[in-house]
């Protein structure tokens, strides 16, 4: 028997049964349907997780700290923690995948005024002039010239109760920081330094194109020494942290784990977001199973629907045994009915289910921005292709594994006792 | 004159719980190629059993039957069902058409079993309706035509296969005798024109007197 033989009786045969069938049918949309709306709203809190987690950091970005947590525990005084010095710097710096190594000079109390605008608390970090930030706008401070800074993307744009200030508007400027420290009989010291603004920073999407400065390494060591009160300090203990970005995410777990080889303890936002995505795809599984029990129930309708239209044609069977039909036609016709009734269901399922999640996405950002919450929902459902695609293919399969059992039952009639029926 | 169908020592047995109901006792019979013969004995002689097994429906407790020098008693289930596609044309007392295809498709369901493209399915299943005087009636479905040309339908059908042998079992025991002598001229004259090989199952000796010869079955056996 061929395809198109195939599919037109299991026309006829399906328009014969319309009523019927269009129930059996409508199991499978409920149940498909069930399938992609669960796993659409678990896809779509996912999305919603990852990206306000991708603007804390980037995944091409590891931190470095000396230690490496693994191989502590009561032998751990006998490993000689890693000094985080310019040695270790260029070791790092030239494995493969890594791009620079800035050793993390991170610098509090400090205040800054450009032009009008005054910040009381700003982020200050170092890069080495071998591999700086990127840059947006204006250049990069010269080898010589160790007063000049460049500022994040979004610098100024927090400003509160004020208007903002237009990042462009601080090029060229000269801004005034203000570092303090405590001295050790209790009373504090206050160190001005003019630096120059030079460039503006590449927008990394993340919170460092907030209130962060970068200078190079050089002054920020400088500023940082005098903070502590301990000149050699970073000589003779080395840097607290070394910054490491790498080539593309892809590399990210690669070069941690040789940095781990080098008991370094690593920190990096690529391993936490795949394990928070291991959770979210254990949530899709299970709010897709609770939709792929909806689908087993109108499997159960399948069988049913089946069983019944095989008892009535009966005898059809037997003539289409007697006319030549073997044991693997008749199996063919019934599975191929059974299959298209999960087809249709899957495909109507699928469709009804990205409707519904539409419907629900919108229905659940007009009651955030209703109840004055503002910014984007949280909870949206997303159906990706290949969830349409696996929802069709899984109905269908599951109309095929329905049909097995009325099938083999039709097939097994005996062809004589077929024709007698009625 | 060939052979084409050869009969052994045919035994059916029916067990009905205690009951032994023996359908076929010992029947031997030999047929030679386009003959029209035909069966006669009273009701519940043997006389569907025997038919049905020649044609490969059920299967036979001892004995042996040839078909065109094929043993069908060591056909499994597949091969049966080739063989009746290939072999075996039936005709019914009631037809036995499938009453949501038309009188085209019905004609042409053999050769969608066999696998022939649409085609030529087509031109020979409307080829042989004509042959049978349906040239009219090919868009029909069986509830809108009457018994006589329901029967010529399945009679296209059983000949689509251009097989062995025609098996009828009371082919016109459900028609008016008018329409069942019509049917018997036909099966005559395809019988004569093609030497299309017939068995035909009767109770009626009106019809029994178009074949060429008479078997006659008595209690499971040949007695003539
Ligand atoms: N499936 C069956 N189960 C039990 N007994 C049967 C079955 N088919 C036929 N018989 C019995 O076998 C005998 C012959 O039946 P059958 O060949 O149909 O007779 P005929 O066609 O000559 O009227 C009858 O006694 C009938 O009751
Ligand atoms: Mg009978």
């Amino acid at each position: 028997m061929s395809s198109s033989d195939l599919v037109s009786f299991v026309l006829v045969n399906l328009k014969r049964m319309k009523l019927r069938a269009s129930l059996t049918i409508l199991g499978v949309v409920v149940g498909t349907t069930a399938i992609v709306a669960m796993v659409a709203l678990g896809i779509g809190l996912q999305e919603s997780f990852s990206s306000q987690f991708l603007s804390i950091g980037s995944l091409n970005d590891l931190t470095v700290l000396p230690g490496n947590p693994n191989k502590g525990g009561p032998f751990s005084a006998q490993i000689k923690e890693v000094r985080l010095d310019d040695k270790l710097i260029r070791e790092i710096s030239s494995l493969d995948g890594v791009k620079s190594v800035i050793p993390q000079v991170d610098i509090g109390n400090v205040s800054v005024k450009v032009q009008n605008y005054k910040a009381t608390s700003i982020r200050i970090q170092g890069f080495s002039i071998k591999s700086p930030v990127e840059i947006s706008k204006g250049r990069l401070p010269r080898r010589d010239d160790s007063k000049s800074i460049i500022i994040s993307g979004k610098f100024g744009s927090s400003l509160e109760g004020k208007d903002e200030v237009p990042v462009s508007s601080f090029m060229n400027k000269q801004a005034l920081l203000k570092v303090s420290r405590i001295t050790e009989d209790g009373s504090e010291e206050m160190r001005r330094i003019r630096v120059h603004v030079v460039g503006i920073a590449k927008e990394k999407g993340t919170l460092e194109d907030y209130e962060n400065m970068y200078m190079p390494v050089e002054l920020a060591e400088d500023i940082w020494l005098w903070q502590q009160d301990a000149p050699n300090l970073i000589k003779k203990e080395g840097y607290n942290s070394l910054k490491v970005t790498v080539v593309s995410p892809a590399e990210a777990d690669s070069v941690q784990k040789k940095l781990e080889g080098m008991n370094l303890f690593v920190f990096s936002m690529k391993q936490i977001l795949d394990s928070l995505n291991t959770f979210f795809r254990v949530i899709q599984a299970v709010l897709g199973a609770i939709g792929a029990v909806a689908l087993l129930v109108a499997s159960i309708g399948i069988v049913n629907t089946m069983i019944m239209s095989i008892y009535e044609r009966t005898r059809e069977i037997g003539i289409m045994k007697a006319t030549g039909a073997s044991n693997k036609d008749i199996i063919k016709i019934f599975l191929s009915e059974a299959s298209v009734i999960g087809l249709a269901g899957g495909v109507c399922g699928t469709f009804l289910g990205w409707l519904l999640s539409k419907i629900l996405s919108a229905l659940a950002a007009f009651y955030l921005s209703s109840s004055g919450g503002g910014g984007e929902s949280p909870i949206s459902f997303i159906v990706p292709v290949w969830l349409a695609v696996f929802a069709i293919a899984f109905a269908t399969c599951i109309g095929l594994i329905a049909g097995v059992y009325p099938a083999l039952r039709a097939a097994r009639l005996n062809p004589l006792v077929a024709l007698r029926h009625e | 004159m060939n052979q084409v169908i050869a009969v052994t020592d045919l035994v059916r047995k029916y067990s009905l719980g205690e009951v032994l109901v023996i359908a076929l006792n010992g029947v031997s019979i030999s047929i030679e190629r386009g003959e029209f013969v035909s069966i006669m004995g009273a009701s519940g002689s043997g006389k569907s059993t025997l038919l049905n097994l020649i044609g490969g429906l059920d299967r036979f407790d001892s004995g042996k039957i040839m078909v065109d020098g094929l043993d069908i008693t060591s056909l499994d289930e597949n091969q049966l069902a080739k063989y009746r596609r290939e072999k075996i044309g039936f005709i019914f007392q009631s037809y036995n058409l499938i009453p949501t295809l038309t009188a085209l498709q019905n004609v042409e369901l053999p050769l969608v079993f066999s696998g022939t493209p649409k085609k030529d399915r087509l031109l020979r299943a409307e080829d042989i309706l004509r042959t049978v005087g349906l040239e009219k009636r090919m868009g029909h479905r069986p509830t809108e035509m009457s018994g006589g040309e329901q029967q010529r339908v399945a009679i296209a059908r059983a000949l689509i296969n251009k097989p062995s042998i025609i098996l009828g079992d009371e082919p016109t025991g459900n028609l008016d005798s008018k329409t069942g002598e019509e049917i018997m001229e036909l099966l005559t004259w395809l019988n004569k024109k093609d030497g299309l090989t017939i068995i035909m199952v009767t109770h009626d000796p009106e019809k029994a007197r178009y074949a060429d010869r008479v078997i006659q079955i008595k209690d499971g056996r040949i007695v003539g």
